[in-house]
């Protein structure tokens, strides 16, 4: 593959993301971003982790999606490794803990997420935290806490855990393959899991479970769920009144650690809908300078250049509206049929708890389920133009399939699709150049198809924008 | 090497020479049904007792052109492979395809199978418990099992009975106490069989209808257990492990006692992982024996999680046991997996003073020249003697 070689021939370890290609750019485009942001709240969430030991909590290191509410019930502060080392991504610091992990014999293949996560560790047993600013700095987790949804959540907790010398939790929950066969099959196994996590925790803690304080947390996440799909429907104006950059700010909140069970999650998500109302009402579009295509945005993000995508394709009168990760299939959003009529009934918190892990984000699909629920729903949802899939060099799943889901998209669907081949979180895996001509090349085609559509000659649809094409 | 022992071998090696060959003329000259398996954990014993030959796929010999389209180079090539002959229509021998969940890229792999189900044969996905230490694990693992074996039945026409399933079990125990009776010669005989010898003699296990493969298995430990033949001297004893999914490059197995090795054990998938755990015989429902032999497997692999378990101590282990002085431990190129255990694996083998040589193995495109400058180098530092001879 193109991009593979390119890359492969260049230093391993090398350092923050280029930004050659920033200066070359045409002019300074016009955003219209939203006030309303994630990113308050995620410092707070941040400070409490790094002050959990002088305020007597208990802190867990979570990975994958575990069952946030169940900890949280009982006043342990869970930090989502995902998101801190995305968090270190966008602070334009990943390289420094990937080179400590590669340093310690970890190939440069594994999830860039672990790969962080393990110089973390690393930072942590070694002295070294103090080196990252204080914003950035974790302590020593009390336990591990992961779901096996992700394949490689088993085998990273299990280095973590030889490096900080802590127990660990582990979730196995079912791959949706066949689910409508195993689905009661699947739930016991989850709630017999969950009652184990149970009098683990009161083990941990010497309490006895506080199973009131569930129940109002639950409820809580069902009220924040329902505010969360109006601003999803708030979100489908044409044109765009928030851009996928706006929205991601709200991930946070709606999907990390402990902050999603908080009240200030609740009140940021009422904010956050009220400012879209406000925008909606007064017409304030995304783009003030004209919106002439609507993206949709497939996989996870490569967060260490969210403010140079903003801006790129803004450039170009584009906008990124739509993400099936990124506002949907998040907590308490699945599991309707499974547990109607909203997924989430405080009156029983295991079995919600249980087809939550089953149904979320986080559960991996079978391909026909991502193909509905990422390509077509999205699509239906938000009248994109074009999607872009993002197959990231260390992250499987997001990577797998997207060659077939952008074909799929292309013949059935007759929209224009591309797969851009980065990283969500190592820069060395990133070419700033191949990504900024790729992403401009089929926008620009995307445009000059609806121009010719427009005066009514153009390509049937099944003809595609670019031959995409994966090197031997 | 005695006559007889060489031409029995032969047979070995000739069906894992050219196995996708080896299977396309099998069921032209067979009415059997034929199962096919893809990676690790499927407890097979099911598809036999199905009356159908299960064979386990190994990798592709052709170039990878169609796969390269749908999955990426950084996927590993044995799934690659693998899904470039269901592509090509290379599978069309097989009734049915069976892959277990142990990794993104089989998952990655099946659903390209399923898009493609047109074309493709019967296609069953396993899920089987990952953390096999879970209290919880047992009772879901048979309920797996007991929806395998019923989609089973409905491929194979008929039921499948228990007492088929013990009987099946009873016979894959039998060929696994003599492959374990057969790494017991190499071990007190170093050298014995050749380490390509020895995966061929495994591997075809792996091809063949188990029956045949036991009686031979059994004819050469008679003839090799007859013959006082001789193992080889002064060369350096080593533990191979690794290549989790699939046999390793030939070449390397070769090189490796080119240059002075001579391997006494090993901890491959296409060796003792594939007979180390036994299924137990205790009666009740075979289905649930199945299910604690999957959950006690004794190799610990990086795809299954078990408090307490170290691939690394597991290696220190049979080392001193069959008195390597080294180990060689062959990572298939991007087998996530096993990438995530490497370093632990190396400390704790530097730890117990063990000498390990790491190799990023992969079937195409093999720099074998550097392999054979790093393998010379590794069994020339084990063959100097050590500090403690020095001194006496």
């Amino acid at each position: 593959m193109t991009m593979q070689n390119e890359l492969g021939a260049g230093p391993r370890g090398a350092g923050a993301p280029r930004r050659a290609a920033e200066g070359g750019m045409k002019m300074k485009p016009q955003i219209n971003r939203m006030r309303t942001k994630g990113s308050e709240i995620m410092e707070g969430h941040y400070e409490e982790i790094l002050r959990a030991r002088q305020d007597g909590k208990l802190v867990a290191w979570g990975f994958g999606n575990p069952a946030t509410e169940i900890l949280e019930a009982m006043g342990i502060v869970e930090m989502h490794t995902g998101n801190h080392s995305a968090r270190l991504a966008a602070a334009q610091v990943s390289h420094l803990l990937i080179e400590e992990a590669m340093g310690e014999g970890f190939s440069a293949d594994l999830c860039s997420y672990a790969k962080i996560n393990i110089g973390v560790a690393l930072y942590l047993v070694r002295g070294k935290m103090g080196q990252l600013p204080e914003r950035l700095q974790v302590p020593r987790p009390d336990f591990l806490f992961a779901t096996s949804h992700c394949p490689i959540y088993t085998m990273w907790v299990e280095v973590i855990r030889r490096i900080l010398d802590v127990p660990v939790f582990v979730i196995d929950v079912p791959y949706t393959y066949n689910d409508d066969k195993r689905w009661e099959q699947n739930l016991a196994f989850m709630e017999g899991q969950l009652r184990d996590l149970v009098a683990f925790l009161e083990r941990l803690t010497g309490r006895p479970y506080d199973w009131a304080a569930l129940k109002e947390i639950q409820q809580r996440l069902r009220e924040m769920s329902q505010i969360r799909r109006e601003i999803q429907e708030l979100s489908r104006q044409v044109p765009a009144v928030r851009s996928i950059f706006d929205a991601i700010g709200s991930f946070g909140p709606s999907n990390t650690a402990s902050i999603r069970c908080r009240p200030e999650a609740m009140e940021f998500f009422k904010r956050f809908k009220a400012e879209l109302e406000q925008r909606v009402a007064s017409g304030a579009a995304v783009l003030p300078e004209g919106e002439e295509v609507r993206l949709g945005w497939r996989g996870v993000f490569p967060w260490f250049i969210m403010g140079h995508l903003s801006r790129l394709t803004a450039q170009e009168k584009a906008v990124i509206v739509g993400s099936a990760q990124y506002g949907g299939r998040q907590y308490g959003w699945t599991g309707r049929e499974r547990l109607p009529p909203d997924g989430i009934d405080p009156g029983q918190p295991l079995k919600t708890c249980a087809v939550q892990l089953l149904t979320n984000l986080f559960h991996p699909l079978t391909f026909q389920q991502r193909w509905q629920t990422e390509v077509v729903e999205w699509n239906e949802g938000f009248k994109l133009d074009g999607i872009v899939f993002h197959a990231p060099r260390t992250c499987r799943p997001w990577s797998y399939w997207s060659y077939d889901l952008a074909d799929k998209a292309e013949k059935e669907l007759g929209i224009p699709a591309i797969v851009i081949e980065a990283d969500h979180a190592d820069p060395q895996f990133y070419s700033e150049a191949q990504v900024d001509v790729r992403l401009q090349a089929f926008i620009e085609t995307i445009k000059s198809r609806k121009r010719a559509r427009e005066r009514g000659k153009g390509p049937a649809p099944e003809q595609a924008p670019e031959k995409r094409q994966l090197e031997l | 090497m005695d006559d007889a022992v060489k031409r029995l071998v032969q047979d070995f090696v000739e069906v894992s020479q050219d196995p996708y060959r080896y299977l396309a003329s099998w069921k032209q000259t067979h009415q059997q049904r034929l199962i096919a398996m893809v990676g690790m954990h499927i407890p097979e014993e099911i598809v036999h007792a199905a009356g159908a030959l299960p064979v386990t796929l190994p990798h592709f010999g052709e170039p990878i052109v169609h796969a390269s389209f749908r999955l990426q180079g950084f996927f590993c090539a044995y799934a690659r492979s693998v899904l470039e002959a269901g592509l090509r229509g290379a599978l069309a021998f097989a009734d049915g395809i069976v892959l277990n969940d142990i990794c993104h890229t089989i998952r990655a792999t099946t659903g390209i199978l399923e898009r493609e189900s047109e074309r493709m044969p019967w296609l069953r996905f396993l899920w089987l418990p990952p953390d096999i230490g879970k209290p919880q694990a047992l009772a879901y693992a048979v309920r797996e099992l007991e929806g395998f074996r019923t989609d089973l039945e409905g491929v194979v026409g008929h039921p499948i009975t228990d007492e088929a399933l013990w009987q099946s079990i009873a016979m894959y125990n039998r060929q696994r106490r003599l492959l374990r009776r057969l790494y017991q010669t190499r071990r007190d005989r170093p050298g014995v069989l050749s380490a390509r010898e020895m995966g061929a003699v495994v591997t075809a296990g792996m091809l063949t209808p188990k029956e045949d493969h036991a009686n031979r298995v059994a004819r050469l430990l008679e003839m090799m257990e007859g013959h006082e033949r001789q193992s080889v001297r002064g060369a350096v004893p080593l533990v191979i492990s690794g290549s989790l999914c699939e046999a390793p490059p030939d070449e390397i197995l070769g090189l490796i006692e080119d240059v002075g090795g001579v391997v006494v054990d090993d901890d491959l998938f296409t060796g003792s992982r594939s007979f180390v755990t036994d299924v137990p015989e205790d009666g009740g429902n075979p289905l649930e024996a199945l299910a604690r032999a999957y959950l006690g497997m004794v190799a610990p692999c990086p795809t299954r999680h078990r408090d307490g378990w170290d691939l690394g101590n597991y290696l220190v282990q049979m080392a001193q046991h069959s008195h390597a002085r080294g180990v060689v431990v062959m990572i298939v190129k991007y087998c996530e997996p096993h990438d995530y255990y490497k370093p632990m694996v190396e400390r704790t083998l530097e730890q117990a003073g063990i000498a390990s040589l790491f190799l990023e193995t992969e079937h195409e495109d093999m720099e074998m020249g550097q392999v054979r400058t790093r393998l010379q180098a590794f069994v020339e530092s084990l063959r100097a003697p050590r500090v403690s001879e020095r001194m006496a």
